[in-house]
């Protein structure tokens, strides 16, 4: 067994693997700057003002000589899969597909993606602002396409639960609503607090709850989030249900020692005499390819090695209610992070009565045999589609597996999926930084030693060769101006399925 | 502007406070009690005609020419005391007229505290417990506030308040079962010394991090104003504790989200090594807490404290009280410190020997006629006895049973623990010679 780090775009990969297999992967990518403002680095099409796919191929190309144009897809690809290569790809999360689904929600948004030329209307300043856009010729909203540079991901809906009674359409902060809603209705202690959230929230995961339910039941707090998860912890201690909302994940380490010295010791220290179980920490977590270094963090890799606390990732709106019911009614202090992509993209049919999913289980989306992809939040559709490629392109059968729960995970699931490939290999992939991500439990040990089935499979699952690899982004942070580049690499790791060597 | 509005408002209520007499109108107060939240409502209303600032919050008048506040502006916020260092109450009127078994009780609390400490520190020295704090000189703070409490308010302490819990009647076999993490210990040995906690009693664990519980004592009031069961909360920290940011964000929420809660800063001058004016500038921290009332008290806190807590549940406010201790800490900061490395052993032994809260109270006492030289030599002898007693049975108890390391992690154990468990027994199993489990719990 053994252990890789892809950092980079894989140069290595293209060089020392001879010509193989065909992967062809198109990416609508639009560019919103007027000619003037865009890069020029070859990256965008510079100049020419072509909008168009680009494929893997053309930006490998450019990589390795930055003076070639990137060329419109190519049956091309610089993998190569040996059917005998069996390997588990492990995603976290990968910043271009949260961008491709921001590029997403902008095309079905349409006209509201022109909303710097088109919605503003307050004050005369801005009609000002606005005429003086629209009469620059450089600037005119006719000739090109006037969308940010974003990337593109399908969502996948789940299916419609019959079990959980009436459904009605619901995206995800919606089902955070509806969560929200059913918890202050069953329960008269819970308090809903944060940042904003009072009007409804940044996000509108509030909405119409204050004026339900009372101004001493969902309120705001002042700009301090030690103070607003430590407030939590008080309330939660003295008998209340506090449900505390952190307005970007980017923002929850002042809250850090509130979180990791108390609310996850609380019972421990106590000898269970006190605990703050009724806690629960909402956050909106990941990329969406503008929100640069402070609006697109996904921290869960911090807290997921803090016993005592619970760390809960969702796909979508059906798992979104249920997960957060869970956090809720659940009696230790979880964090929920909630993918912010994914807020308005995500829309399913959601059960409008509460019902819980329960903590600490992986879900099996597909089976397979080939391969075992894990993974949570926006990154589950990403391999659902990689899934499906993998399945038409290279005749590989995918197990994909969504984490949900990061802390406490569920090693048996990923552990007797993986153990059912032949043989086994473990590729992890970091969502964001090389040095950062959540996988140190994969790594090697805790799946090795994990007993499945009342088994120890230690010596069978070593004696098989197997080999781990893990897949992540470099280590730099999101840039504003290099989020594509940045983006690009985490995309063709998730294309990458390579031999083990 | 709106904070020098909000310290116009706390002098207010300061010379309100002091005038009170004896006769509390506590009746009435509690009946005034009015759950009001979220002070939005008492924003000013957006109105463009009159000819004063419409800034949002603003309550202030414009002027014209250009004022510096100076920091003294306001000459040091004056200190409440009831009695003198003999023992003598200043101001009769303010006499809390408290009856001889209450004084008893306390004074007998404080002296068994005091004898508790000296026990304890000694069995550090000796390496029978592996830390201790001491209480010296601020028994008085804690006897007092204690005393005015109700049994049922919660208590969030920091590390230096046995004193409350010695008055609401934790035993001493429990004290010393958290000491020596035995297996009495309520806490299952999980924590240091001087970590204890008691649900029955209401006073909430003590953790190591300071400051962490302000926040989270403006939580708990929150959720027991809306219990609507008039129950308040207490916070205990210290001055030092008090420059955290914990401690400004738990002042801030307690204030704008309106919490019956009282902040008690015990402000003995030092923080392990550091004094005061290296921690703060100002003649105390309650220019810090603007936004609350502020007054410093010396050990008969029993008198303003009633009419404090009435107020705050009543008004669903929170109020500081700043409790000058004795001018210093008397004691180490703990065993892990000489403090004669940063302070003149004159500047203790003065404060041991001529204003100590115990000797003030002493003479109170004697002066009634109601302690006496022999009834001190007796107590004495008793409360050392009792301590003793105490002390050696906790040593002899066995320790917590290993398996009470994986439990409570979370409320439910975790396969993963589980797994980690057997692993451990499994491995004590096998080499059993290195593991001598004779001094656990079966």
């Amino acid at each position: 067994m053994y252990v890789v780090c892809f950092w980079t775009i894989p140069c290595c990969l293209v060089d020392n693997i001879n010509r193989p297999a065909q992967i062809t992967v198109r990416y609508e990518r639009r560019s919103s700057l007027p000619a003037f403002a865009r890069r020029r680095d070859g990256h965008f099409n510079a100049g020419q003002g072509k909008i168009g796919p680009s494929s893997i191929q053309g930006r490998l190309d450019k990589r390795l000589n930055p003076l070639t144009q990137p060329t419109v897809s190519t049956n091309y690809s610089p993998f190569r899969l040996k059917r005998d290569a069996v390997i588990i790809i492990f995603f976290l999360f990968s910043p271009l597909t949260t961008a491709m689904a921001a590029a997403a929600r902008f095309l079905l948004r349409g006209a509201v993606s022109k909303a710097p030329i088109a919605n503003v209307n307050v004050g005369a300043q801005s009609s000002f602002g606005i005429t003086l856009l629209r009469l620059s010729p450089n600037c005119s909203s006719k000739t090109k396409t006037q969308r940010r540079n974003a990337a593109h991901f399908t969502y996948h809906p789940d299916p419609v639960p019959t079990e959980y009674g009436p459904t009605t359409k619901m995206n995800l902060f919606q089902s955070v609503t509806s969560a929200l809603d059913n918890t202050l209705a069953s329960d008269p202690t819970a308090v809903i607090f944060g940042e904003d959230v009072a009007f409804g929230g940044v996000f509108r995961c509030t909405v119409g709850l204050r004026d339900k339910y009372g101004k001493d039941r969902v309120f705001n707090t002042p700009l301090c989030e030690q103070g607003i998860v430590g407030f939590g912890i008080g309330a939660a201690v003295a008998g209340a249900t506090a449900i505390a909302e952190i307005q970007f994940a980017d923002y929850i380490y002042p809250a850090f020692d509130q979180i990791v010295n108390e609310a996850a010791k609380y019972r421990y220290r106590s000898g269970n005499l006190f605990d703050c179980g009724n806690l629960t920490i909402r956050a909106p977590w990941g990329c969406v390819g503008h929100g640069s270094l402070y609006h697109s963090q996904s921290p869960e890799a911090f807290f997921a090695h803090c016993p005592g606390i619970k760390v809960v990732i969702p796909r979508g709106p059906v798992q979104c209610k249920g997960l957060l019911l869970s956090c809720i009614a659940d009696q230790n202090p979880c964090i929920f992070f909630e993918p912010k992509i994914l807020y308005r993209a995500a829309v399913e049919q959601v059960p409008t009565e509460a019902y819980t999913i329960p903590l600490s289980q992986a879900e099996v989306i597909q089976e397979g045999s080939d391969v075992t992809l894990v993974a949570w939040g926006t990154q589950i559709h990403v391999l659902t589609e990689v899934a499906n490629m993998a399945q038409e392109k290279l005749g590989v059968s995918c197990e994909l597996i969504d984490l949900q729960t990061i802390l406490p995970w569920d090693t048996e699931t990923v552990c007797k999926a993986t153990i059912c490939c032949a043989p086994p290999t473990l590729l992890q992939g970091h969502h964001l930084n090389c040095s950062r991500g959540f996988s140190a439990c994969f790594e090697g040990g805790n799946i090795l030693s994990s007993p499945v089935g009342g088994q120890d499979r230690t010596v069978a699952y070593q004696s098989r060769g197997s080999n781990h690899r893990r897949l992540c982004c470099r280590d730099q942070l999101h840039s504003a101006n290099h989020t594509q580049r940045y983006l690009d690499n985490g995309m063709l790791f998730s294309v990458g399925i390579t031999s083990s060597g | 502007m709106a904070t020098l509005n909000s310290i116009k408002n706390m002098y207010g209520i300061c010379s309100h406070v002091i005038r009170q007499t004896t006769g509390l109108r506590a009746a009435k107060l509690i009946q005034q009690r009015a759950f009001r939240v979220n002070g939005a409502l008492r924003q000013q209303p957006f109105d463009s005609s009159e000819e004063k600032p419409q800034f949002p919050g603003a309550s202030a008048e414009f002027i014209d020419h250009l004022e510096f506040i100076q920091p003294n502006v306001i000459s040091g916020i004056p200190v409440y005391r009831v009695m003198d260092r003999a023992g003598k109450i200043i101001n009769p009127s303010e006499d809390p007229q408290l009856s001889k078994e209450q004084v008893l009780n306390f004074y007998q609390k404080m002296t068994l505290l005091n004898t508790m400490d000296r026990i304890l520190y000694e069995s550090q020295r000796q390496g029978r417990i592996s830390f201790y704090m001491t209480n010296y000189g601020e028994e008085g703070t804690h006897i007092g506030s204690a005393a005015a409490l109700d049994p049922r308010d919660l208590v969030f302490g920091q590390y230096r308040e046995a004193g409350v819990l010695m008055y609401r009647g934790f035993p001493l076999d429990l004290f010393m079962a958290q000491c020596y993490a035995n297996v009495d210990d309520l806490g299952k040995g999980r924590q240091m010394p001087v970590h204890y906690g008691s649900k029955d009693l209401n006073f909430v664990t003590i953790s190591s991090p300071l400051a962490t519980q302000i926040p989270q004592a403006a939580g708990a009031a929150y959720a027991a104003k809306r219990e609507n069961t008039n129950r308040a909360v207490i916070c205990y920290f210290g001055e030092g504790a008090a420059s955290e940011g914990d401690a400004h964000a738990g002042f801030n929420f307690s204030a704008t989200l309106e919490c019956p809660l009282i902040f008690f800063c015990r402000n003995n001058g030092y923080a392990i090594s550091t004094p005061t004016n290296e921690q703060y500038r100002g003649d105390g921290i309650g220019k810090t807490g603007s936004t609350l009332f502020c007054l410093g008290s010396r050990s008969v806190c029993v008198r303003c404290e009633p009419r404090i807590l009435c107020r705050a549940v009543a008004e669903n406010q929170p109020f500081l009280i700043e409790a000058m201790t004795q001018a210093t800490r008397i004691g180490h900061h703990s065993t892990s410190d000489d403090s004669s490395a940063y302070r003149s052993v004159d500047e203790v032994n003065y404060w041991d020997k001529q204003d100590h809260p115990i000797s003030r109270l002493r003479h109170y006492m004697t002066a009634r006629s109601w302690w006496s030289e022999e009834d001190e030599r007796s107590w004495r002898k008793q409360s050392r006895k009792m301590v003793m007693e105490a002390f050696e049975k906790a040593e002899k108890r066995h320790k917590p049973h290993p398996d009470l390391m994986f439990s409570d992690v979370y409320e439910e154990m975790t396969p993963n623990l589980v797994k980690q468990k057997e692993a451990m027994w499994r491995h004590v199993q096998q080499y059993k010679e290195h593991y001598p489990l004779d001094a656990y719990a079966k």
